[in-house]
């Protein structure tokens, strides 16, 4: 069996599932009707949830990309106080910063693109259901019931065919969004706990060691200065005493 | 005939197509068990293609039922592999 007649299958069986729930064939057409509504409803459900994990990803992408102009100065620094060393493991940093922000970087746009199918199945779906709707009341009004019950099998099965493939797209949306939620949080954690501060968790001791290198070398600074003016004052002395002496 | 490719649209499609979409469908299965990725994308590629290029978009307020179903642009082996094993169909 090839994956066409499989889909086919499935797709028949869900249908005929649906068509055999209710004895009056009216019934089923205000049933059909409601799920479409549901379904429509867990569409838009599903875009919202789709820009919310969005949104997500591009703040945590934001965040690293902030943590890299960090870093950098950071290197920056070591490099100038003489600590290669610390320069390293700042740059390192930077580097697993930026292999994050790549994969982030594909997880929009999958997600983008998630979004914009989404939308155009709401769009579609949404014409489908208004069609429906005039169909139903048309069919309920016109044709006596073993009329009926021909056209109503005959849009049933058409409207139930666009519902399960609306369904399962949503399905998989819903599954990717979810996936990503995962390892946005476990990205979170990492950035808030400081692991990708093996990375930047170890950057306080960075930053600690840097700005005790600092504060050294400005002691050390100081001490210079401290030490010119007191050549200057003996000097001052030194020059003083001969007018003194005159 | 009306075809529809799954999380896409139906197209109605002239039905001397069929027999390429069914060899299409016989090789993916084909790259399918020997687990053969870039065959099986191709092969689905060329699919889509086919009903895309050759076919007219229904209009959304038409219902009718599809007289071909064939699988999301981006299905993967895996989730093509799932279609066959929920139901414990495995193919050869």
């Amino acid at each position: 069996m090839g994956i066409l007649d499989r889909l086919m299958t499935m797709i028949k069986a869900k249908i005929s599932t649906f068509l055999d729930r209710h004895e009056d064939p009216r019934e089923t057409l205000d049933y059909s009707y409601e799920k479409q509504l549901e379904l429509l409803t867990n569409v838009k459900r599903g875009i919202a949830d789709v820009v919310t994990a969005k949104k997500r990803l591009e703040l945590q992408k934001a965040k690293l990309e902030s943590n890299i102009e960090s870093l950098n100065n950071q290197a920056r620094e070591a490099v100038s106080l003489g600590r290669d060393d610390l320069a390293r493991i700042a740059l390192e940093r930077k580097k697993d910063s930026m292999a994050q922000i790549e994969s982030l970087t594909a997880q929009i746009a999958d997600l983008e693109n998630e979004q914009t199918k989404l939308v155009n199945t709401e769009r579609r779906l949404s014409a489908k259901v208004e069609a429906f709707r005039t169909k139903k009341e048309t069919i309920k009004a016109q044709y006596s019931a073993a009329e009926a019950q021909v056209k109503i099998t005959e849009s049933v099965t058409g409207i139930s065919e666009e519902m399960a493939d609306v369904g399962m797209s949503v399905q998989r949306a819903e599954e990717k969004t979810e996936s990503m939620k995962a390892r946005s949080q476990a990205l979170d954690e990492l950035i808030d706990a400081g692991t990708l501060q093996d990375l930047t968790g170890d950057q306080t001791k960075v930053e600690e060691e840097l700005s005790k290198i600092k504060s050294s070398t400005e002691v050390d600074q100081e001490l210079k200065i401290l030490k010119e003016e007191a050549t200057t004052k003996k000097k001052d002395k030194t020059e003083e005493t001969p007018e003194a002496q005159q | 005939m009306i075809v529809r490719i799954l999380g896409d649209n139906q197209y109605v499609l002239d039905s001397k197509h069929l027999d390429k979409l069914n060899e299409l469908d016989n090789r993916m299965i084909h790259h399918l068990s020997n687990e053969e990725v870039d065959g099986f994308n191709s092969c689905l590629n060329e699919m889509i293609h086919t009903v895309r290029e050759n076919g007219t978009p229904l209009d959304p307020a038409e219902i009718r039922p599809s007289d071909l179903i064939v699988p999301s642009p981006d299905i993967t082996p895996e989730e093509a592999r799932k279609l066959f094993t929920k139901d414990g169909i495995i193919p050869d």
